[in-house]
């Protein structure tokens, strides 16, 4: 049973020439984490949004965003604030956006949710806070422990899913691995399944057991997060790879991808990396490649070793 | 070239930088990483004659910069001693000016009477800009292609010293990867040296030769970037290594 | 708030219709003396509170004076007076707002308790005693006025400047050598103008309405020169005895000249800073 599956998402925005989200075909299981990978513009954060059935203004969509055996396009303002204060939740970027500066935590935690004291109690402590946090303002508290407040937050109507847009984007790397590692055991011990919006390969890998590669909207490749690394099939996957900086240094260039991502003014024909794609043919700038065996790709790479 | 000597910096009871103290090559390339408190943008502003030190000094090839000095000559002699690119590739160019405006207005003011047309269509193709993109307004570019612009800006005044603050951190990967690769040639090329400021270690490893780490004001580990980031000998080094997502792997 | 109000109706045609409304005034304002059909001040007691009729076209006041012509007439003392008012004000408090953000420290707690004494006074109020001191005149309530309105813009300048201030930026400029004036005026100064353009075309509003309130009131003005507030003042008679054109017209006259001098301002600051509007 999938507590989140989209299938065939188009969606458009006013003044442009191609859908900004199109065809995209995801889905999270109980308890499962799922990353969503891609760069600035790639439409992943539109994508997890819209879980929440949340559009920006404007848009037009088509194709089904299923939460719990309920499509969320077409619900009710009443059943989507049911939804997001009770199935869904989400953290974001910046914790500090979230908070009113004015408000003590607990009370935060505790809004419009009657005898909820106890379990505020249970959930910071569950993200590895102290009590007395609950009685603190939010500019008492670090980026991370206002990231922890965030998470004890959503989990407070004991969702189905969790939406993760970049949670440790802002923080320190230590930081960062402590949060990652929290919202591990969190999933084992609540059985929310996660879905993680993400830049970073590497954050993805180390944190999910599947991951969507996005690139202009459209699903490139998808699969367990090991063999996307180990053997990628969609060349936009393995040039993500190969353009990281190692720690241990490789060469004294990176590999990078000539061009720029497809502008949403231009219309696509064909496969939205043709134009940048160093094995493309023909037919890759006149025939979309669809998703099939979970890549879409007319020439996928098989058994590169790109890790 | 670059000489940084017991820098020190109080914010009120909060020492922000604590007895810093390193030298950068002539055209070398010095990693300064840390977490946020570390102290590694006080340092980075005293550098740049943003803010003065309490104690301490900073001297590029035998001049010290970290007194107070006022004057026009001055200004323009410390401005060829060190530039700065920043990290938001959005607040870092003013928002009216185009690529070619900002490199002109950088080029009067440092190499008046010399032929600026020609000086700003090198230093384009130096970072790598289009025409289309040297004309327009920041607000039709992109992220990459406004740190380009920032670049130039800073080459313009031919620094002996450029300081990248954070410089990548904003870019999407595949943009990281062709600003790294643009910084490595253009340290070929023009033998400016480099004082990266910046808390993601594989940048560090891609474009530094020696780094030092700091944490909470002091420098707790320095070396070659290799060694140091294959064989770590403080713990908060360490630490900063085991924290990278997929060091593991 | 007006232009908050009006930009919900159709826009498309607002800015043209206030442009030709707000040069119409200042050319009336300016050719005034060529432009009057009557002498503004011609009394005829016989034709007193005639409504529209061929000879005056807006009807008579209570002394029967043409009303047309005395609004022709008090455009130039009307527009003049606000126009330098906010001149005034903008450019100096400009100039005390941004030098006291870019400098902070004691030149900021210096000009900044400067300006907030000068808030602490009532605009009217220090108008009124400034005509006391120095009797008629159009000198003294303007004067008085700028003064009065100056922190307001000072306060804005300061404010934006504090905050571009942490723009990198004006960082980068200052290490690439530039001196601060430079910076301020090349950089710092049209980035920030949208808003402060804005805050004086408010303000030019507020100058009209207490320059009439002080004629109005027969002050600052020498007597006989027609002016809108005058106008009104005079038109109070008139609107008791049942003839209310004479007093509605300068108040329309007011009400349309602040709306649109709002609006085509307001366009004007978004070009300045050029951003699209």
């Amino acid at each position: 049973m999938s507590v989140l599956r989209i299938t065939g998402l188009r969606m458009w925005l006013p003044e442009t020439a191609r859908p900004v989200l199109d065809g995209v075909e995801l889905s999270v299981a109980e308890g499962e984490s799922v990353a969503l990978v891609g760069e600035s513009g790639s439409g992943k954060s539109l994508t997890s949004r819209l879980a929440l059935g949340l559009l920006p203004s404007g848009a037009g969509v088509e194709g089904r965003v299923v939460v719990e055996g309920e499509d969320v396009l077409g619900a009710s303002p009443q059943r989507l604030r049911e939804l997001r204060s009770r199935t869904v939740a989400m953290i974001f970027q910046d914790p500090r956006a979230g908070l009113n500066p004015l408000r003590k935590v607990g009370d935060f935690l505790v809004e419009g949710r009657k005898g909820a004291r106890a379990r505020a109690g249970e959930l910071v402590e569950a993200v590895g806070l102290e009590q007395r946090v609950l009685r603190q303002y939010p500019h008492q508290l670090s980026g991370g422990m206002l990231q922890r407040v965030m998470i004890a937050g959503a989990l407070m109507g004991d969702p189905k899913l969790l939406l993760c847009d970049e949670p440790t984007t802002a923080l320190d790397v230590t930081t960062q691995a402590e949060i990652v590692s929290l919202l591990q055991s969190l999933r084992q011990r609540y059985g929310t399944g996660l879905l993680f919006v993400t830049h970073d390969l590497d954050l993805a890998a180390d944190i999910t057991d599947r991951v969507y590669v996005m690139y202009a909207g459209r699903i490139a490749e998808t699969g367990p997060a090991a063999t996307l690394f180990s053997r990628p099939r969609h060349p936009y996957t393995a040039a993500l790879l190969a353009a990281r900086p190692r720690v241990v240094k490789e060469s004294a260039r990176l590999a990078t991808i000539p061009g720029q991502p497809p502008d949403l003014r231009t219309e696509l024909t064909g496969c939205a990396f043709a134009a940048r794609c160093p094995i493309a043919g023909p037919e890759c700038r006149t025939d979309r490649p669809e998703l099939i065996d979970q890549v879409a790709c007319h020439h996928s790479l098989t058994g590169a070793d790109h890790a | 070239m670059l000489e940084v000597l017991e820098l020190a910096k109080s914010y009120g009871p909060v020492q922000a930088v604590r007895d810093v103290t390193f030298t950068l090559a002539e055209g070398g390339s010095l990693g300064v990483v840390g977490e946020s408190g570390s102290g590694k943008t006080t340092t980075a502003r005293i550098i740049l004659g943003l803010e003065r030190p309490d104690a301490g000094r900073v001297v590029v090839g035998g001049h010290d910069r970290s007194v107070r000095r006022r004057g026009r000559a001055e200004r323009l002699r410390r401005a060829r001693e060190v530039q700065i690119v920043f990290q938001d590739p959005f607040l870092s160019l003013d928002p009216r000016l185009s690529a070619v405006a900002v490199l002109r207005e950088t080029l009067r003011l440092h190499f008046p009477g010399l032929d600026h047309a020609r000086r700003i269509a090198e230093l384009l193709d130096q970072v790598g800009l289009g025409e289309r993109e040297a004309g327009a307004p920041p607000y039709r570019l992109s992220g990459g292609q406004r740190q380009r612009v920032a670049l130039a800006r800073a080459l313009a005044v031919e620094p002996r010293v450029l300081v990248l603050d954070e410089a990548v951190a904003a870019l999407d990967v595949c943009v990281q990867a062709q600003i790294l690769n643009l910084l490595a040639d253009l340290r070929e090329r023009t033998g400016v040296a480099f004082l990266f400021i910046t808390h993601d270690l594989g940048v560090v490893s891609q474009v530094t030769d020696d780094l030092v780490v700091m944490r909470h004001g002091e420098i707790v580990e320095r070396g070659a970037t290799a060694e140091v980031l294959s064989e770590p000998q403080h713990a908060y080094t360490r630490l900063l290594l085991s924290s990278i997502p997929g060091y593991a792997r | 708030m007006t232009a908050a109000v009006l930009s919900r109706l159709p826009s498309r045609g607002l800015y043209p219709a206030c442009l030709v409304f707000a040069a119409l005034t200042v050319v009336l304002a300016i050719f005034a003396p060529l432009l009057s059909p009557h002498d503004p001040n011609a009394t005829d007691l016989g034709a007193a509170l005639s409504g529209p009729m061929p000879g005056h076209l807006l009807g008579t006041d209570t002394a029967g004076r043409d009303v047309l012509s005395r609004l022709i007439a008090g455009a130039s003392t009307s527009l003049l007076g606000p126009i330098a008012v906010v001149a005034f004000s903008t450019v100096a408090g400009v100039v005390v707002g941004v030098t006291a953000g870019w400098l902070g420290g004691w030149p900021d707690t210096l000009l900044s308790r400067a300006a907030e004494l000068l808030l602490a006074f009532p605009a009217l109020l220090v108008a009124i005693m400034f005509v006391a001191m120095y009797g008629e005149g159009v000198a003294a309530p303007v004067i008085a006025l700028s003064l009065a309105y100056l922190p307001y813009v000072s306060r804005l300048a300061r404010n934006l400047t504090l905050s571009e201030r942490q723009r990198p930026y004006l960082a980068a400029y200052r290490v690439q050598g530039f001196a601060g004036l430079t910076i301020c005026l090349r950089h710092l100064l049209p980035n920030i103008a949208t808003v402060v353009l804005a805050q004086s075309s408010v303000n030019f509003g507020y100058a009209l309405l207490d320059l009439s309130a002080l004629s109005y009131l027969g002050l600052g003005v020498p007597p006989l020169t027609p002016t809108w507030g005058s106008m009104i003042n005079d038109g109070q008679s008139a609107l008791l005895q049942g003839h209310p054109l004479s007093a509605i017209l300068p108040c329309a006259a007011i009400v349309l000249t602040v709306v649109a001098f709002n609006v085509v301002t307001e366009r004007w600051a978004d070009r300045v800073s050029g951003r699209p509007s």
